[in-house]
């Protein structure tokens, strides 16, 4: 994708009310973009600039290519970052919280479970579980970094982790998993599933971010570009860290 | 035979005069071995370390973690009677920095009871290879969570806590939120709904265990993992956790307990100074960790071993001495070892098997110099 020559490359989710709200961001950057060749594309370009190229991508691919430098900018939800990026923080930098995509990624139990509130509850469970029902806690979830990271951080690790591709709050219920780490934006679809989150079961506060790659090739004119553009979205009042992306800059 | 991915021939290990003379059995086990044993035993955490792949029919497997674990199922599916067995070879974990293979032997006695003369004799022989590496000169490290369990009865502390408090045991920083936590008591819980409340509020087990399983079925649960027994049970009981608060005294006993170190030899004598002036009785731990004490002796020329009372491993299988054992020359621990007289259970034994063993470093060493000069990579 940074094959062509020294193109800024600029990452957007390909689909939906994300597409829309990463391309507002640009655009009040003054950087309007277009689909190339109809909206089944998946180049874009910015109408009068040459010297940046648009890659529209699904969220997770977006993550992905900005830990492997292959594009230079991306907007994707920190959730991801967090989860798929081993290390993020050595490979990306988060320069701007823009606002939008808000979802919490929590720990939820049965709320039939009324002696469970804290992480030290879901400590006390875990540890007595080997002994009394013959196997370890199961936590149902996409987040396996995140879960393992948020558990180890509250000294728990006596529990297994059920992989779930998909509705993960029905797993409980159907017995696949004692409870679940998911995301979630209203808290709706927990309370339809007669889950609860535990007071201190939050393990991130996630929304959709301005992302840089540390490792993608700054050089001939990119680190220029990509100032300009941070530089136009602190003006328009949006929460930049320019320190941070000058630091990835060099 | 599986592939042994040993570079030596079996019972060819560098350590072979000293485990031969001990008569252990040399193992040949294989590199590739189903992942869930260690994530069981372990615990997820290890699973960032591991190495895990898929068999040919979706089986999930793992390069091997550790030998222990491999071992006691080899144990465990051949032999009936107590057994030694040493082993030697690499085995692969994800680190910070460094090669993910590391080259380790070990020994592990399985069946052999529980004394303190066995225990003496495996630190020893634990000290004894270190020592043949040529590594310098040797500090030991030994702690015991016997003992840590053995005051957390005596000072009477609410069996809930006791549970709490044992699986920090070794990891300084929960015991320190612990004890804060216990020093001043968190607010009561959220109030529940007025139909559970009745129940609750009367102690009446038996009918918030009805109104319970009347919630789960209704609102479609299967196969409740945690029955309504369960949640009823430990909700009532948890009052004494929510509502512990220690007296300082007792605070204060366990914290002098926590930070006691002492030359072993020296070990019993500081033991029971503490229990005194904290008027508790240690009992047979203290007479054991005695015993242990006595027959490890006063150690040899330029071997130092010395006690720690907060010094354990947060794994749910230890259950007694552990130890670790550092040279001079080397920045890391060479070895490390101890009693996890639970583990054979954990891992689908019937009833309890006793076990104690050690694993040795054999990598490329990183010498403390070349570390400080920036050189060694090999934490």
């Amino acid at each position: 994708m940074s094959g062509s020559g020294n193109c800024l490359v600029i990452a957007v989710p390909s689909k939906g009310r994300l597409q829309e709200q990463a391309a507002a961001v640009l655009t009040a950057a003054g950087l309007p973009i277009e689909k190339l060749g109809g909206s089944r594309n998946y180049r874009g370009r910015v109408i009068g600039r040459d010297d940046i190229e648009i890659a529209f991508l699904s969220a997770s691919e977006i993550a992905h290519e900005l830990a492997t430098g292959q594009v230079h900018i991306g907007v994707t939800g920190e959730d991801l970052v967090r989860e798929t990026i081993v290390d993020s923080d050595r490979r990306v930098s988060l320069v701007c919280r823009l606002g939008f995509g808000h979802a919490d990624v929590v720990v939820a139990v049965p709320d039939a479970w009324i002696d469970v509130h804290t992480m030290e509850d879901l400590d006390d469970v875990a540890a007595g579980f080997l002994a009394r029902h013959g196997r370890r806690l199961r936590i149902a979830t996409k987040y396996w970094t995140l879960t393992q990271g948020f558990f180890a951080r509250h000294g728990i690790a006596l529990y297994r982790i059920v992989e779930s591709l998909g509705a993960t709050e029905g797993a409980p219920a159907a017995g696949k998993a004692d409870l679940i780490v998911d995301i979630t934006s209203t808290g709706s679809t927990l309370v339809a599933n007669h889950l609860k989150i535990l007071q201190d079961g939050v393990v991130l506060r996630s929304e959709a971010n301005l992302v840089i790659s540390r490792g993608a090739d700054w050089s001939g004119g990119t680190a220029g570009a990509a100032r300009a553009l941070l530089e136009a979205l602190s003006g328009s009042h949006y929460p930049v860290s320019l320190q941070a992306a000058e630091a990835v800059f060099g | 035979m599986p592939a042994s991915g040993a570079d030596f021939g079996v019972g060819e290990g560098r350590l072979k005069a000293l485990f031969d003379a001990v008569g252990a059995e040399w193992l040949d086990l294989p590199v590739l071995h189903p992942a869930d044993p260690f994530l069981e035993t372990a615990g997820e955490d290890i699973r960032r370390r591991m190495f895990v792949t898929e068999g040919p029919t979706g089986e999930r497997l793992a390069l091997r973690p550790d030998f222990t674990i491999p071992v006691c199922l080899h144990h465990l599916a051949h032999a009936a009677a107590p057994r030694c067995y040493a082993y030697e070879g690499v085995v692969f974990r994800r680190h910070d920095t460094g090669s993910p293979e590391r080259l380790e032997t070990g020994y592990e006695d399985i069946g052999r009871a529980s004394a303190p003369e066995v225990d003496a004799e495996i630190l020893k022989l634990a000290v004894s290879g270190v020592s043949s590496l040529g590594a310098g000169d040797i500090n030991v490290q030994v702690g015991d969570i016997a003992l840590f369990t053995a005051l957390l009865q005596a000072l009477e502390i609410p069996p809930a806590w006791q549970r709490r408090l044992r699986r920090a045991f070794g990891l300084p920083a929960r015991m320190a939120a612990h004890l804060a936590r216990l020093s001043s008591p968190r607010e009561g819980r959220p109030a529940l709904d007025a139909e559970l409340r009745k129940a609750a509020e009367a102690g009446d087990r038996d009918a918030l265990t009805g109104a319970l399983q009347a919630r789960l079925a209704a609102q479609g649960y299967l196969d409740p993992g945690r029955s309504a027994t369960e949640i009823a049970e430990r909700y009532l009981d948890q009052q004494a956790l929510t509502e512990t608060r220690l007296s300082p005294r007792v605070i204060e006993a366990l914290r002098a307990f926590l930070s006691l170190e002492a030359e072993v030899d020296r070990a019993a004598d500081e033991l029971n100074r503490f229990a005194q002036g904290a008027g508790v009785d240690l009992g047979p731990a203290l007479e054991a960790l005695a015993a242990t004490a006595e027959a490890i002796g006063t150690g040899s020329p330029g071997v130092r071993i010395r006690f720690a009372a907060g010094f354990g491993r947060p794994l749910d299988y230890y259950t007694g001495l552990v130890f670790d054992v550092r040279a001079q020359n080397y920045p890391y621990p060479l070895a490390g070892g101890g009693r996890y007289d639970r583990l054979m259970q954990v891992l689908g034994a019937p009833a309890s098997i006793p076990a104690i063993g050690f694993t040795i470093r054999l990598d490329e060493p990183s010498p403390v110099g070349a570390q400080a000069a920036g050189a060694g990579e090999n934490a």
